[in-house]
């Protein structure tokens, strides 16, 4: 898995919701954590399969797993940025401008 | 120059009716003697039929080819599946694979699958060609999909949702080389620049250049293997079945002339404003993604997609703001599966927003649609519980 301990992993259980609200939750969840650490998102949307990659690379963070989850939906488990992997924002024409 | 609705910005939809198809439809479209039988040896029926024959040289001329390959559909879409399933027809005995594109229109797509449910389910299966980031398919991917069965392949001249122009002409060069007709579907740069060229079969439909509705063109190459794939009649274009509208062809036509005409400056005005578009966006909405090639594009095309926001909500709250354009996101929609173009790119597929400039449009109304967008978004992502 990783190095960093089950219980520094924050889960987010987003299934049921449909998009964009996963990103949404993904997106809290990574303000509530501290750089580096990683989330566990849990999501059945399909629209999740395109938009949690697509949300790491504008964000500037890592997508580590992706797998099935124990009782239905996918896992995602996304290691967020610290400050020396940058911002993210040079990549595409992403803007976080404001 | 046509003048659109103000806040139209739907281009890649529909265009507005251009002035040159307005006026024959209201001369030709209401003469006494203009719903004569073009197939009719009498005087109204031959003056049709020259109106008909004159229409079909007129498009030949637009499109690069002969007159005699030119059919007149009764819409884009119809133009295709005629297209995909003529050729089908035509080459069954090498096989039934065919080959496309990720990232083409819906109908294309649709008219591929529907060779599966005729003929031999796991052989026809389509191979969908991988485009890159940008929306541009990989040459050498759709060489490598070709096989010793496939019977047709597939290419749109450019993307309609991001707007990415395809290579088309390296893919016809591969194709032809493989002996293997292409289906090029040009519905979304007819009338922009010059038409494209290597097809084996090409396609296109009125309403996205200013003509009317219930007007579409395929055009077959000589020596192209294509059969009539249903039921046939004994009118006079063999290809297409039916009574043809012709006052609705010859306005369609004559759109296309005109557009054809107008091109060279008005795609470089509407390249400049959907430029200005791209470089604005992410100025001024945090969490923007452009999406689409920069430089090989469309001129009047742009999208974005706007992070923790959902399209049907943008679209709505720019609806209430007065302005018209559409999105490839489908979160809250019936089908929930997001746009197959956004996902074959890897791109951001909610909060997508396709912005498509109707030729004539005023630089005014992309100022406006500008000023108003950072408000918009943020009322969405504030309904959503998104960052602020």
């Amino acid at each position: 898995m990783s190095d960093v301990e089950a219980s520094d992993v924050e889960v987010v259980d987003a299934r049921g919701l449909l998009c964009p609200m996963p990103v949404i939750e993904l997106q809290r969840a990574a303000r509530r954590s501290p750089p580096g650490h990683e989330v566990r998102l849990l999501a059945d949307d399909v629209a999740a399969a395109t938009d949690v990659p697509a949300w790491c690379r504008l964000q500037g963070h890592l997508l580590v797993s992706t797998s099935p989850a124990a009782g239905g939906g996918t896992a995602y488990v996304v290691r967020l940025r610290t400050k020396a992997d940058g911002d993210g924002s040079s990549s595409a024409e992403a803007s976080r401008s404001r | 120059m046509p003048l659109p609705p103000p806040g139209y910005l739907d281009a890649a939809s529909s265009e507005p009716l251009h002035p040159a198809a307005r006026k024959v439809l209201a001369t030709e479209g209401t003469d006494d003697q203009g719903w004569a039988d073009p197939a009719r040896l009498y005087g109204a029926g031959r003056r049709v039929r020259l109106q008909l024959d004159q229409a079909r040289e007129s498009m030949a001329t637009l499109l690069g080819c002969r007159p005699d390959e030119v059919s007149f559909t009764a819409s884009g879409t119809q133009a295709v599946h005629l297209a995909v399933a003529g050729l089908a027809a035509g080459r069954r005995r090498v096989g039934q694979h065919t080959v496309a594109s990720a990232v083409e229109h819906s109908s294309v797509l649709h008219a591929l699958e529907h060779l599966q449910h005729v003929g031999m389910p796991s052989e026809a299966a389509p191979s969908l060609v991988a485009v890159d980031p940008l929306g541009r398919v990989d040459i050498e991917a759709f060489a490598a999909a070709l096989r010793g069965d496939t019977a047709l392949a597939c290419l749109q001249s450019a993307n309609h949702e991001v707007g990415t122009l395809q290579p088309v002409e390296e893919v016809a060069a591969v194709c032809r080389a493989r002996e293997v007709p292409l289906v090029v579907d040009a519905a979304q740069s007819l009338g922009r620049g010059a038409p494209p060229d290597g097809w084996s079969v090409l396609t296109g439909s009125a309403h996205k250049w200013g003509g009317p509705g219930g007007v579409g063109v395929m055009a077959v190459r000589t020596g192209v293997r294509w059969r009539v794939p249903g039921a046939t009649d004994d009118r006079g274009d063999a290809r297409v079945a039916g009574f043809p509208y012709v006052p609705g062809i010859r306005a369609a036509v004559a759109a296309l002339e005109a557009v054809t005409r107008d091109a060279p400056a008005e795609d470089a005005r509407l390249a400049a404003l959907t430029a200005r578009i791209r470089a604005t966006v992410p100025a001024v909405v945090a969490d923007v993604e452009v999406v689409g090639d920069p430089d090989r594009r469309l001129p009047h095309l742009v999208t974005f997609s706007c992070l923790y926001t959902d399209g049907e909500a943008l679209l709505r709250e720019l609806d209430r703001a007065g302005f018209a354009v559409s999105s490839g996101s489908s979160c809250t929609s019936s089908t929930l599966e997001p746009s197959h173009v956004l996902v074959a790119m890897g791109a951001l597929s909610h909060g997508n927003i396709r912005v498509s400039l109707p030729r004539g449009v005023a630089a005014l109304d992309v100022d406006r649609f500008l000023a108003v967008l950072p408000t918009v978004v943020q009322r969405v992502r504030d309904e959503l519980g998104g960052p602020s």
